[in-house]
Parts: C-alpha cells; sequence; structure tokens
C-alpha cells in the first residue's frame, strides 16, 4: 500500500513538473500581452480616465516609528483619493490620469526598502519617497543611476553630507537647533554669555544634535554649550543627567529626544523644580508629549514645521476638510502634516512634468527634468513655507521652523516661521561637486 | 538510465568521502552551476528586481552558513551574527571610501576584521553555555553597534557611502554583473563550509555539540574548538556583510539590527541546523516567503481593506515569519535538509518503503 | 602502569567524596571497582581523566601518574593524548552521527593514517556494527550503542581505557556479551582496563584484580580469584549466600565476625 501511495505522489510531481515548466518559461510573455490586452482595452473604454500615474512611498508601519508612519500613510491616502475625487492629474492631450500609490511596510528592513524600489521601478513608479536616512542612503545611489526622483523624510545631516540628489521638503536637525539658539538670543537681555546644555537621544537622530560643526555653529554665536547629555530612548530616570545640568548652571535646553522620553524628562525636571526654556525638534511630537505628561509639560517648545495649532491657519483649515471628508472626523496630528506637505510636493512634481511631457514619454528622469527643477515657490496650502527644488536651490526644498507651545492643556503656534542659519558646511560642496551631479541630471 | 545512489557501492574510502559521489550528482551540480549562471540573462527571473532578491539570498545564504557551523554544527547559539556583519561591512566601507582599497583586498579584510573582533567576543562568550550564552552574544552586538554610532571614523549615525566594487578595470556596476561576484563568493564559502565540516574539526564541533563531555573524553579541547566555531562564524559573517554593503553602496548602523540575528537564527532553523543545505534551503525558503507577503500580500491586502491598511497588513511579514519558525519547531524540527533526506532516502529505495 | 595514590576528592569545596584511595592498574590487565551506589566510582574515574573539574570537583591531596607522570592536574584532552580513555557511563555518543563516524570522531587525537584500518579492527571485534555502519547512532539498541562507545574509544589507540557501567541498562546476555569483548581487546590488543561495574559476578570472571569501594574509601582488595572465593564477598554482592540481607559490605562482615565469636 506504501508503494501504492508512494508512486502515485512520484506521479503527481512528475507531471505537476511538466506542467509547470512551460509555464514559467511563457510566464513572462504572458505577462506582457496580458498588459498590453487590458491597456488595449482601457484606451477603448469610453471614460476620459487614462492609465494610472504611479508614485511609490516606503513607511515602517511595524516598528518604533509604527505610529508616526501611520500618521503619514494616512496623509498619503487622504491627499491621492483628493486628486483623484478631483479629476485626477490631466496630461498634454488633456486627457485625465488617475494617481495611484505603490507602497510597502519595509519594517524598518533596508533590503525591504531596496527590494521594494526595484519593484516599483519595473511598475513605472515616477518618483520615490522614503521616510528615514538609514533606507534613503542605501536607494539613492541606485536612484541617481536610474535617474529616479527620491524623496527622504529625515531630516538628519546625512541626506545632505555628502550633498547628492535626494529631496527633502524640512530643515536639517543642526540647523534646526541652530534657529532655536538664535531664536533664543533674540530675547536675552543679561550681560552673561548665555549656556546652552543638550541633551540627545542614545541613537542616530538624537547625537546628530552633537555634531562637530553644529557646536562649532554654537559657539561662534557666543553661546556656551555645559552640559552634553545623552539619555536613553524611554529612560527611568533622568535626574542625574538634570543635576548635572542644574550644577553647569544652564540657562536653556535642547532636547534631540522623542516624546516617551520627553515626558519622563518633564516629570523630572518638575521634581528638580527646574524651570528653564526647553525645546525640542519635529520628531519629538508636542501633542503627543501634552498626552503623556499632561501634568508637567507646561511650558515646552517644539520647533517644527508643521502642524494644526491655529485655528484660522489656510493649511489647518485644508487638512481638516480633508480628514472629515476621509476619515470621517479631523484628527489633528503633527505628522499627518508633514505627510501632506511631502505627498503634496511629490504630486506637484509628476504634474508639472505631465504639462510638458507627453504621457507616453513620462519617465522618472522626464519627472526629475521637468518636474523637480521647475518646483519654485510652490505653495503648500500654507502647510510649510514655500518650497524650492531646482537646480540653484541645491535641493533644499524649505528651511524654516516655526516654534509651538504648550500651555496648559493647549498647543499654540508663539512665533510666525523663523528662516534657520545654515550650520554647515553643505552648500560649500554643493557649490563645488553636487551641482555638477545635478546639473547633469537635469539635463542642463 | 539514473545511476542510483542506492546500486552504487564505493570500492574505496575516498570514493566513499568525496562530495559528489555519482555522474548523475556531477551532472545535476553543473546543471546547477548552469542555471545560477544563465538566471540574470533569460527566463522569468531576468529582471532587476529579481536578480536584487537573488544577490539578497546568496548573501544571507553565506551569513548562515557560518552561523550554522557555530550553532547548527558546534551548538552553540550566537544573536551577535547581525553585529559582525556590521564589523565586515564597515571595514569594507573604510576601507573602499577611504583608503580605495579594491574588491578582492575589501573582502578578505572584511572577513579577517570580523574573524579578529568575533575572537575578542568568543573568548568570554566559550566559558558560557545555552542562555547565558545567549546573553553574551547579545552584549557583543550591542557593544559592536553601539561603537560603530560613537566611534568618528565610522561615520558615526551619518554612515559611509561606497562605490561599486572593482576587480582590477572591471568595474561591477551592472546588477547582472554584480549577481555573478556574489553567488561566485557564495559557492565558494559554501564548498568551504562543506569541506570544513567534513575533516576532524567538524567532527569536533559535533562532538561538542551533541555531549561535550565525551567530547573532551575524546580528546577535544572545547575551548579551543568553541573559538574556533566563533572566528569561523564571524568571518562568515564578515564575508557577507562587506557583499551587503557593496550591495547597498551604503553602510549604516540601522541595517544591522538586532532583528537581523533573530531572522538569520529563524532561517536556520527552517532550514535545519547542522546541514549545508539546510542554510540553502533555509535562505531561499523564508527571504522568499517574507518577500511575498512583504512586497506583494501585504499592500494588496492593504489596499483591499483601506481601513485596516495600517495595522492588519502591516505585521504581516513578521507573522508569517514567527508561524512559519513555530510550524518548523513543532512539527520538523529538523528542518527543510530533513525532509530532502527523507527525499532523497525515498528516491534511493524505491520501490521499497523502508530500510531493513 | 597507572597508580592512584592517596586521592581525596572534594566537590563543590564541601562534599567529600574521595577520603584518600590508593590502587594500581598494571599494563595489560583488567582491574576492576565494585561497589554500591554512590561508593565514588564514577567519580574516581572522573579524577583520572581529568573531567572531575568540569562538575566542580576537586582533588585536594595525593596524586595520580600513568607511566611516572603526574597526570592529576592536567587537561582531559592532554590525558587522552597520553592513551588513556574514558568510556562514559550512559552511551555517551553522538546521537545525530552515522555509527563510522562515530567512531572517526574516536580518532580525533590521532595524526596518523590508519584511521580506516582501526575502523575496520573495530568491525571485525563488532560485526554488528558493521551493519549498522550508515545508520544513525541515535537509533541503536542500547547494546549496540554500547558496543560503538568502547569502539569509538578503541580508535583512540589507548593503553588504558576507563570504562563505567558497561552493562547498564542491558539484558544479562547483552552484558556478558559486552564483557567477553572487553576481554578479548585486553588479550588481543593488550590494553588494560580499569573497570567499574556493580555486576560483580560477571566481572570479575573476566577481570585480574578487584577492589571493593564503599562510601569513598577501598575496604577490601585481592585477585579476582581471591575476590569470588571470599564468603563476604560472595554473600553480599554475588549473592550467592541464603543470608544476603544485609546493608553493606561492612555490615557483612560484621555480621560474620559475631557468628565466629
Amino acid at each position: 500500500m506504501n508503494i501504492s501511495i508512494k508512486r502515485a505522489m512520484l506521479l503527481f510531481v512528475l507531471l505537476g513538473s511538466l506542467l509547470l515548466l512551460p509555464a514559467i518559461g511563457a510566464c513572462g510573455d504572458d505577462d506582457e500581452t496580458a498588459q498590453e490586452e487590458t491597456a488595449q482595452e482601457e484606451d477603448q473604454t469610453p471614460t476620459d480616465l487614462g492609465k494610472p500615474v504611479k508614485i511609490s512611498q516606503t513607511f515602517a508601519l511595524t516598528g518604533p516609528y509604527a505610529s508616526q508612519h501611520k500618521e503619514i500613510f494616512e496623509a498619503y491616502e487622504d491627499y491621492i483619493k483628493f486628486i483623484n475625487d478631483n479629476g485626477g492629474l490631466k496630461d498634454t492631450n488633456g486627457i485625465s490620469h488617475p494617481l495611484e500609490m505603490l507602497w510597502v511596510d519595509d519594517k524598518m528592513e533596508v533590503t525591504t526598502e531596496l527590494s521594494f524600489f526595484e519593484k516599483a521601478k519595473a511598475d513605472g513608479s515616477l518618483i520615490h519617497g522614503s521616510l528615514y536616512s538609514s533606507a534613503y542612503g542605501a536607494l539613492l545611489p541606485k536612484a541617481e543611476k536610474e535617474k529616479i526622483p527620491l524623496f527622504c523624510f529625515s531630516s538628519s545631516n546625512m541626506v545632505i553630507d555628502p550633498q547628492r540628489t535626494g529631496y527633502s521638503m524640512f530643515p536639517y536637525y543642526e540647523d534646526v537647533l541652530g534657529a532655536y539658539v538664535d531664536w533664543f538670543l533674540q530675547t536675552w537681555d543679561k550681560p552673561s554669555q548665555p549656556k546652552l546644555a543638550i541633551i540627545a537621544l542614545d541613537n542616530a537622530y538624537g547625537k546628530s544634535a552633537l555634531g562637530s560643526e553644529i557646536l562649532d555653529f554654537i559657539e561662534s554665536r557666543g553661546v556656551d554649550v555645559v552640559a552634553k547629555e545623552v539619555v536613553d530612548a524611554v529612560p527611568v530616570d533622568t535626574t542625574a543627567n538634570l543635576i548635572k545640568i542644574q550644577n553647569a548652571d544652564a540657562d536653556f535646553i535642547y532636547a534631540q529626544v522623542i516624546a516617551p522620553t520627553a515626558a519622563v524628562i518633564a516629570r523630572d525636571m518638575q521634581k528638580l523644580d527646574i524651570e528653564l526654556t526647553i525645546a525640542s525638534p519635529a520628531p519629538m511630537g508636542p501633542s503627543a508629549l501634552l498626552d503623556m505628561a499632561p501634568e508637567a509639560c507646561d511650558g515646552w517648545i517644539g520647533m517644527l514645521w508643521a502642524g494644526f495649532y491655529a485655528d484660522d491657519d489656510r493649511g489647518v483649515k485644508f487638512m481638516r476638510d480633508l480628514q472629515t471628508e476621509y476619515r470621517g472626523s479631523p484628527m489633528e496630528t503633527d505628522q499627518y502634516a508633514l505627510g501632506i506637505a511631502s505627498v503634496m510636493t511629490m504630486v506637484e512634481a509628476v504634474r508639472l512634468a505631465m504639462e510638458e511631457v507627453p504621457f507616453d514619454e513620462l519617465s522618472p528622469e522626464k519627472v526629475w527634468q521637468f518636474g523637480i527643477n521647475r518646483i519654485e515657490n510652490f505653495d503648500t496650502e500654507g502647510i510649510l513655507p514655500p518650497i524650492n527644488l531646482g537646480v540653484e536651490h541645491g535641493y533644499y526644498g524649505q528651511n524654516h521652523v516655526r516654534p509651538v507651545q504648550i500651555q496648559g492643556t493647549q498647543i499654540k503656534w508663539i512665533d510666525d516661521f523663523i528662516k534657520c542659519p545654515d550650520t554647515m558646511a553643505y552648500k560649500e560642496y554643493y557649490q563645488t561637486e553636487g551641482k555638477a551631479i545635478a546639473e547633469e541630471l537635469a539635463g542642463e | 538510465m539514473f545511476n542510483k545512489p542506492a546500486g552504487t557501492f564505493n570500492a574505496s574510502y575516498t570514493k566513499d568521502e568525496a562530495i559528489v559521489r555519482t555522474r548523475t550528482q556531477w551532472g545535476l551540480l553543473i546543471i546547477l552551476v548552469g542555471i545560477l549562471a544563465v538566471v540574470p540573462y533569460y527566463g522569468p527571473l531576468a529582471s532587476d528586481y529579481w536578480i536584487n532578491f537573488l544577490i539578497y539570498v546568496a548573501i544571507t545564504v553565506i551569513s548562515v552558513q557560518g552561523l550554522n557551523i557555530l550553532t547548527g554544527y558546534c551548538g552553540q547559539i550566537s544573536l551577535g551574527q547581525a553585529a559582525f556583519m556590521a564589523v565586515g561591512a564597515y571595514t569594507t566601507a573604510i576601507l573602499s571610501s577611504k583608503a580605495g582599497w579594491p574588491f578582492l583586498a575589501c573582502l578578505p579584510m572584511a572577513g579577517l576584521m570580523a574573524t579578529a573582533v568575533g575572537f575578542i567576543f568568543a573568548i568570554p562568550a566559550v566559558r558560557v553555555k545555552g542562555f547565558y550564552l545567549a546573553i553574551t552574544t547579545l552584549a557583543a552586538h550591542f557593544v559592536i553597534i553601539y561603537l560603530i554610532i560613537s566611534l568618528e571614523f565610522t561615520g558615526g549615525s551619518i554612515g559611509i557611502y561606497i562605490e561599486r566594487p572593482r576587480i582590477g578595470s572591471i568595474i561591477f556596476d551592472s546588477p547582472q554583473s554584480f549577481y555573478m561576484l556574489v553567488i561566485g563568493v557564495t559557492i565558494v564559502m559554501t564548498v568551504f563550509a562543506k569541506n570544513i565540516v567534513r575533516t576532524k574539526v567538524g567532527w569536533a564541533f559535533i562532538a561538542i555539540r551533541d555531549n561535550d563531555l565525551a567530547a573532551k573524553v575524546m580528546g577535544v579541547n572545547p575551548f579551543t574548538y568553541k573559538l574556533l566555531a566563533f572566528s569561523i562564524s564571524a568571518f562568515y559573517a564578515g564575508i557577507a556583510g562587506s557583499l551587503l554593503v557593496y550591495h547597498l553602496q551604503f553602510a549604516h548602523p540601522e541595517h544591522y539590527g538586532l532583528t537581523q540575528a533573530i531572522w538569520l537564527l529563524g532561517i536556520l532553523i527552517v532550514g535545519g541546523m547542522g546541514s549545508i543545505n539546510g542554510a540553502i534551503f533555509g535562505s531561499i525558503f523564508v527571504r522568499l516567503i517574507d518577500e511575498i507577503t512583504n512586497i506583494h500580500i501585504s499592500p494588496a491586502l492593504g489596499n483591499l481593506f483601506p481601513s485596516l491598511a495600517g495595522q492588519m497588513s502591516a505585521a504581516l511579514g513578521l507573522l508569517v515569519f514567527t508561524a512559519i519558525v513555530g510550524i518548523f519547531i513543532i512539527y520538523e524540527p529538523r528542518g527543510l535538509s530533513h525532509r530532502w533526506q527523507l527525499l532523497k532516502a525515498s528516491y534511493r529505495l524505491w520501490p521499497f518503503s523502508y530500510w531493513t | 602502569m597507572l597508580t592512584v595514590n592517596g586521592v581525596e576528592v572534594i566537590y563543590s569545596k564541601v562534599i567529600l567524596v574521595i577520603k584518600g584511595i590508593s590502587f594500581e592498574v598494571p599494563d595489560r590487565q583488567i582491574v576492576c571497582l565494585l561497589g554500591a551506589n554512590g561508593a565514588g566510582k564514577t567519580t574516581i574515574l572522573k579524577a583520572i581523566s581529568g573531567l572531575l573539574k568540569a562538575e566542580l570537583g576537586v582533588i585536594t591531596d595525593g596524586h595520580i601518574n600513568w607511566d611516572n607522570r603526574r597526570i592529576d592536574r592536567m587537561r582531559p584532552e592532554e590525558i587522552v593524548g597520553l592513551g588513556v580513555v574514558q568510556v562514559l557511563e550512559g552511551r555517551r555518543l553522538f546521537r545525530h552521527l552515522t555509527t563510522e563516524d562515530n567512531l572517526k570522531t574516536g580518532a580525533h587525537i590521532r595524526k596518523d593514517h590508519a584511521v580506516k584500518r582501526d575502523i575496520d579492527m573495530v568491525y571485525e571485534l563488532f560485526p554488528r556494527l558493521n551493519d549498522l555502519k550508515k545508520r544513525t547512532s541515535g537509533y541503536l539498541s542500547g547494546g549496540e550503542q554500547q558496543m560503538l562507545v568502547i569502539g569509538r574509544a578503541l580508535m583512540a589507540k589507548p593503553q588504558l581505557i576507563l570504562l563505567d557501567e558497561p552493562s547498564l541498562g542491558l539484558a544479562p546476555m547483552l552484558a556478558d556479551e559486552i564483557l567477553k569483548k572487553v576481554k578479548m581487546i585486553q588479550t588481543e590488543e593488550g590494553t588494560s582496563f580499569l573497570l567499574v561495574e556493580q555486576n560483580a559476578k560477571a566481572t570479575l570472571e573476566i577481570a585480574d584484580y578487584g577492589y571493593i569501594m564503599e562510601t569513598g574509601r577501598i575496604v577490601f582488595e585481592g585477585s579476582a580469584e581471591q575476590l569470588i572465593n571470599n564468603e563476604d564477598i560472595k554473600e553480599f554482592y554475588i549473592g550467592l549466600s541464603e543470608l544476603g540481607q544485609r546493608k553493606s559490605y561492612r555490615e557483612v562482615k560484621h555480621y560474620r565476625r559475631r557468628k565466629r565469636w
């Protein structure tokens, strides 16, 4: 009996592989013909919607950034729905094309990111976005080689050091710290030299606040950095660090941390009765801090570049409308605003390219030449200051921050957009080498 | 007519010990190498996307082969493999970008540097067993990654860009050429691993794994051989790290997380510990499943159920991986390679069912 | 020749297990150590082969000499190199390896190339193993496994084998067969044995000399013949007397003395 079962199985496997072989062999051709057929069908359909225009973006929906990236993901989804509901993107012949987003959850794994990049490339994505710097770094060489415009969400200095041809719409962390120092000095009226204490998270993001260039810059502004404290992402206790800062007689603090860290610091500061000006950059998220430590975080300043913190703001109204329409109710999360600004800019680049280039000739390279290089003073419904991405601007979307403060249970903008100082030497690099690469890619 | 191993009797020990024993096996081997060489140019896998995937699988195979020697053969669990890959990757990145070393100098140097670092961490690690060993290697992981972030010459949190590998005047610029390079190294490393485990050293590893007291009375010094296993394993990790960094053209500490080390262990379990074939089967199987879930199924599910996109589909890749490892631990703890052996055995015995 | 001279062993710094033992194993002889459980027989074997350290045991007094070299401070693999090989209790083979591969691991310390010939020699000695040479050793029966571990020890070309309870858990027939093979190895290869056993009768049939151990001390010694013919031993270990109710050798002796009075 065993023998007969075995024979049957062997026969089955043999037959199966015989059937599979031609299928595998013909696989590639089948796909193409199938695609052509569907394409023809689509052309023949009487609707005025053409083939979809594709953009691609990765998210890390698993892992430490999951909650932030989910907000960004929702922003991308909502904005793309908004575009499609308003007729999609028109090509040179006036035919509308729906917008489609290819996306993946990369689980913070660079290899998934790379694999998805190759798939998006094969599927005809015109512009690619990545959310954090370690993945961006691995994609950039490929993107440059294939001439695919690459956006990065990260504000880490590695995006610009060395300056290559990726894009970020957000000010770099070092520059934000520089802006904070300048902003604080505006109100400094004592004769003594102001003393700054830096608290940095023990990872790449945190430690960018302790780079030598930014420290030199702070010194050049006449500010003394008296304490450099490195803490864990979710520390048990920061009392020791804060006592050190107290003993160093610091006048103001900058905490390059995330919200859970900030919550611990805020409580410990309350315990030790330290009342110093303290600020964090956007990744900290003041709304998250307010959730975690509502009793202790009063007065904490966020150096943000987009958010929901004024009712009369044009951008805030736009985002609220989007959320009400597609999510049922406005949710008002910080990262959502960043996501909208980012996807808006990417879509704008595609739209500009479609104005100039016939649909059949559209390619990532054309989007680069005719889209990105023509983004000048692009208005993101007031969410960010005007964005400039052309060769002349060194791919530096915009470099403004806007301070926000937790006041009781409210978060409020407390100043207008401030232009960040250039704290690092990358601009020089761009003028010497980066621009040459950029011009070559721009076909000028 | 097939030349069945069941009907082939080895007249001499030399013949018995050869890796490839029958003409059929030689034939299959040549066909396999032929297929590997042709894949990037013809057939369904001849696209940048699949070549990129195959390169990654091949790099995984190298790293898992190393871990297999340490964990599969010598029985010492290690969570430090990803960190040793980072050592290899950074050695390559620094030598290549700052000193301009060519590929053929960087690759062995990466292996040797990882070996040296592995050796240093192995000295305390080989004195402890089981759970304590896992913790010790975990510490090795965190120390290495911490040093990479904190030191100046490693580029810290910024990372290092490197150029495409070159040998002499040949630059491995296209995915196809780099694929050939990686596959070549993978074959060499696999044959090397096969040879290590066939020799006296390999017997000593197995002896320590199966019963270290009995190994001692056989005259095996567990301390020396565990050190050796750690060093060999780190060498493999270094080579894999070097190839990975050439593939990514960028070195960053976040690429070598603890999850990577756990993935490698999971692949080893699925493939089958203590089997050279197992490392290959496991790498292909797990990476393929992961690739399909992440790149194809997960976003599709997300688009199908938009309200769940962020939650349900997101963790799918990890869930599938965990489920696979769990299923293998319960139902086939000896992994795919054991399945393969059973298949081979039944083919040899056919039409009979059992050995008598 | 192996000489053990006044050896004292303490485990974990507190438990005194061996309380000053002296004995010797002359070349080409089978010497057996008999005694009840917990007498310290296995401990003394481990003291000789250098495995004590792995179990936190320390030789605190006395010394062990092998061919006039002190070996009690050496590491296990050095001792193996000198030709003293222990066969551990409980048939510890490398269960994922085949029979033949197990034998090959036995030759680990050897540098010569006559390994194949010795494998054949082991097969000749244990024909059953020849039939099973490609079988994974974990699937062998208990007796086959015991043959394999002895065969594996032979592969190291030892001059002295420390054999720990080879008949443990085996059917009496099989146990006898194993002991016969031991005798055969001794006569044919000239290997000496230090044999630890519970089965005193069968052991004394093949042994040249024997020691009786009790709670860490040697309480009686003599040639195999003397031991077999000793009434006390007969009664307590070999079970030839109808009075076999006593709890220990010592008690038996006292009882006898009393009776004589």
